[in-house]
């Protein structure tokens, strides 16, 4: 369809190694002018390498990179930068201290006698860029207070007011609502359909399918698949990127849900700035049930987790487990009782990452369930148990004494999930289970939290990955702003339907374009 | 007691008070700004004050002494750069021991270049002179802006200066934006070691200039320990004000100001040991305010 196009930017050859791990392996690509060109892997698969190459944050070990045909070395990002490269970081590179204006032009102000700031001159630019491209932004206000949508703009005009020719998107939908991304991807057309070229990094099957116009799959450092959307289903680019079949549905269990393991009675919770975050929830989850909560980052699911887990005070309202009142109980005495906690930090706050593999998988139970022999720890039952957690969660290490640093992301989350799902728990308290990790392991701990249900635990899943909350919950509520809203059951509410309430019941207007000044 | 608190007097020494406080505490405002966590101010000024003194006896000239102290504030603060930048220290730890180390060595100097101790006068010091300024000729601001010392007037311009290359340059915002956020600093091509190291400079240019002002004020002598707390005064005023360079002078002035009243209550015949409290008090309660104020605000946000 677009084939016509000249080929803007060509990798050839492209060998990336740190020590002994081959990053990118002899990796050859073309992107043609005017095409959205998707990058697809799993997590280490070398997506992000390949790009920190293109924008030369780091430089290849072998291989050319050709910009229109010849072929460039870069003296830095900044001169990849001034050849029409722009990134767009996952993690936003914004000043939340300063204007939207300001974070823009840093670092390429436009001056006035040489010395000052030339705020005019460069106001001017930008409104002529987001009047070119439809972009609408609030450029007086503080990026602080803004939302997600409409940061990620920010980013976007941001590398387009240095002159970006190809605009590479990381991951950019993970913190977007559907209607955010829908939002997205009409900028993204439009900025397509005036000539400029975007690679878009994703591990989202089904964005890559709606968006793309060529895909390349990276597995282990290496293209195994360039292909078009038209010639591919999700599944078949699935098994390209793990290199066999998956499918990401959960296979559901038929089970019996009993009664509730926990009440939440009109509880309010404030953060460390003395916002309030959660406003007046009510929430039960029953034993043998998934409850999902969906929402939007910063919606206050976090300050609500941490209340329930015991690690933030509640200014009201109750918790009961098991119909006692836990509310102004501390973390240690809630795990006593049987309540686990996944928590969304993996590396700050489920694992001690300097610690080892045994140390990880007692850390939290090492009182509460009998590893202490009178005050020494117990070594022999503490080896079994961690065993079984590596064996039964298939945790890849070589010993058990191995630093949890040295492991993979995924390994890391099998092992803090193996940690608190072995427990006798009554109650888990999962959050983002699944953020940043391949599909092999997702795939596993969606399994497995599926079968912990079935064996009559509660499960309180807070995911900001949509698709996870609907694949998993037997009953989803959304938050919104501090409260939560009901969701219905199981395939009660299309995508759309639990988008629309995750934006606000439909009225906030976070779809993207429109918002704004 | 209204007599004193608005007296000429007590104006007249807080501008002279403020000023070693607004030098140190406006440019130590740069390094703040680019988010390099620096309270050696203390010692950058008690050095300086020392080879100010030095510069001004062996030349008799105060300018002659005033570079030596501006040099001495550069080498100190790149040491201080140097531990913290390039050899990974950290900063509070750098700053603990410049400080402890300051006061050591300035009172080694003095008994080992000037072989006196406690304190050192001589006639060869020559102190900064004063300024008349005809348009300062008008009924009270006579008597407290007119006839100060020249750096008290260079005090107050170099805070609009400050002022106006915070918010109005390139390098103001990009100092700003490296001490808000490194990386994304990085990702827009500012090269953050090189900010840092420029604000952690221009910190110890204007610390020396403020350790010059104590002994060439107008005392012409040098006394052991003679900064005596004012770079963490400084240090706090970094903090009321945010690093924002009228807010930060405003700061200092009000520490000058309660500093100013002591003179004054005890000529009245309050108990010195209570009047001096006096300015410690005022450093707590205008940072008790100032968080106050803080704590409201995330009030209104919710």
């Amino acid at each position: 369809m677009k084939s016509e196009q000249p080929v803007v930017l060509e990798l050839r050859g492209i060998c990336k190694n740190f020590g002994a791990l081959a990053a990118n392996k002899n990796i050859d690509l073309k992107v043609r002018r005017g095409t959205v060109h998707a990058i697809i892997g799993e997590n280490g698969a070398g997506k992000s390498t390949l790009m920190n190459i293109i924008s030369d944050i780091y430089q290849a070990d072998a291989g050319d990179i050709l910009l229109n045909g010849e072929k460039v070395v870069f003296k830095g990002p900044m001169d990849a930068c001034a050849h029409g490269i722009g990134m767009v970081y996952q993690e936003f590179m914004l000043f939340p201290d300063l204007t939207v204006l300001d974070n823009i032009m840093m670092g390429f102000e436009k001056r006035r006698g040489g010395i000052f700031i030339d705020r005019k001159k460069t106001r001017a630019a930008i409104e002529e860029i987001c009047r070119t491209y439809h972009f609408n932004i609030p450029l007086d206000e503080k990026v602080k207070g803004l939302a997600v949508a409409v940061l990620q703009q920010v980013e976007i005009v941001k590398v387009l007011y240095k002159g970006a020719d190809i605009i590479i998107l990381d991951e950019p939908t993970s913190v977007l609502t559907p209607q955010g991304i829908e939002g997205l991807f009409d900028a993204i057309r439009f900025l397509v359909g005036t000539g400029k070229t975007v690679l878009f990094i994703t591990h989202k099957l089904k964005e890559v399918m709606e968006i793309s116009d060529y895909i390349t799959v990276l597995k282990n450092g290496e293209v195994t698949g360039n292909v078009r959307p038209d010639e591919v289903d999700e599944a078949a680019l699935a098994s390209l990127m793990v290199g066999r079949e998956v499918i990401l549905t959960a296979q559901k269990v038929e089970k019996q849900v009993a009664a509730p393991v926990l009440e939440v009675k009109g509880l309010h919770v404030r953060d460390n700035d003395g916002n309030e975050r959660v406003k007046g929830v009510d929430l039960a989850v029953r034993a043998g049930e998934i409850v999902g909560v969906a929402g939007v980052a910063g919606s206050g699911q976090k300050e609500l987790v941490e209340a329930l887990f015991g690690l933030r005070e509640a200014q009201e309202g109750r918790v009961l487990f098991e119909g006692a009142d836990i509310t102004s109980k501390s973390c240690r005495e809630r795990r006593c009782l049987g309540v686990g906690y996944v928590p969304q930090d993996r590396l700050g706050e489920g694992a001690n990452v300097e610690g080892s593999i045994w140390q990880n998988a007692i850390m939290g139970y090492h009182i509460a369930h009998g590893f202490k022999r009178k005050l020494l720890l117990d070594r022999r039952e503490i080896d079994a148990f961690s065993g079984q957690v590596v064996k039964q969660f298939a945790v890849k290490t070589p010993t058990l004494e191995t630093r949890v640093r040295t492991l993979s992301g995924g390994n890391i989350q099998k092992l803090i999930v193996g940690r608190e799902f072995l427990q006798k728990n009554k109650l888990l308290i999962v959050e983002d289970p699944t953020r940043g990790i391949d599909i092999g392991a997702i795939e596993f701990i969606w399994k497995k939290i599926i079968e912990l249900a079935s064996e009559g635990v509660g499960i309180l899943l807070v995911s900001h990955e949509l698709n996870e909350v609907m694949e998993l919950s037997d009953r989803i509520v959304v938050m919104y702003d501090g409260k939560l809203f009901d969701g219905g059951n199981a395939g009660e509410l299309t995508e759309q339907e639990i988008g629309l309430l995750m934006a606000g019941g439909g009225t906030a207007d976070e779809s993207g374009r429109k918002r704004g000044a | 007691m209204l007599q004193v608190m608005f007296s000429t007097v007590t104006l007249a020494a807080m501008f002279r008070l403020a000023t070693p406080l607004i030098l140190a505490a406006v440019g130590g405002s740069f390094g703040d700004r680019a988010g390099v966590f620096n309270i050696a101010l203390e010692s950058f000024m008690l050095s300086a004050a020392f080879f100010a003194t030095l510069g001004s006896y062996l030349t008799r000239s105060p300018y002659v002494g005033a570079l030596a102290g501006i040099l001495t504030g550069l080498v100190f603060s790149a040491v201080f750069g140097f531990f913290v930048f390039h050899l990974g220290s950290n900063g509070l730890v750098v700053s603990i021991a410049l400080n402890s180390g300051a006061w050591g060595f300035t009172t080694l100097l003095l008994t080992t270049v000037f072989g006196t101790r406690g304190a050192f006068i001589d006639n060869n010091i020559q102190s900064f002179p004063a300024l008349d300024i005809p348009f300062l000729r008008l009924p009270y601001l006579d008597a407290v802006l007119n006839h100060q010392n020249v750096l008290v007037y260079f005090a107050l311009v170099f805070v609009a200066a400050a002022a106006v290359v915070m918010y109005k340059t390139p390098f103001g915002l990009r100092v700003r934006g490296v001490g808000i956020n490194e990386k994304a600093s990085q990702t827009a091509g500012v090269n953050v070691l090189g900010y840092r190291w420029i604000a952690t400079l221009i910190t110890g240019v204007f610390v020396g200039l403020a350790g010059a002002f104590l002994p060439l004020c107008g005392v012409s002598m040098f006394a052991e320990n003679m900064s005596a707390g004012r770079g963490f005064l400084a240090v706090a005023a970094i903090m009321v004000g945010k690093g924002n360079p009228v807010k930060v002078a405003l700061s200092c002035l009000l520490f000058a100001y309660a500093d100013a009243l002591t003179i004054g209550f005890q000529n009245m015949g309050v108990p010195s040991q209570i009047v001096m409290t006096l300015p410690y008090a005022a450093t707590i309660l205008v940072l008790f305010v100032a968080n106050i104020k803080k704590a409201k605000h995330a009030d209104i946000d919710a």
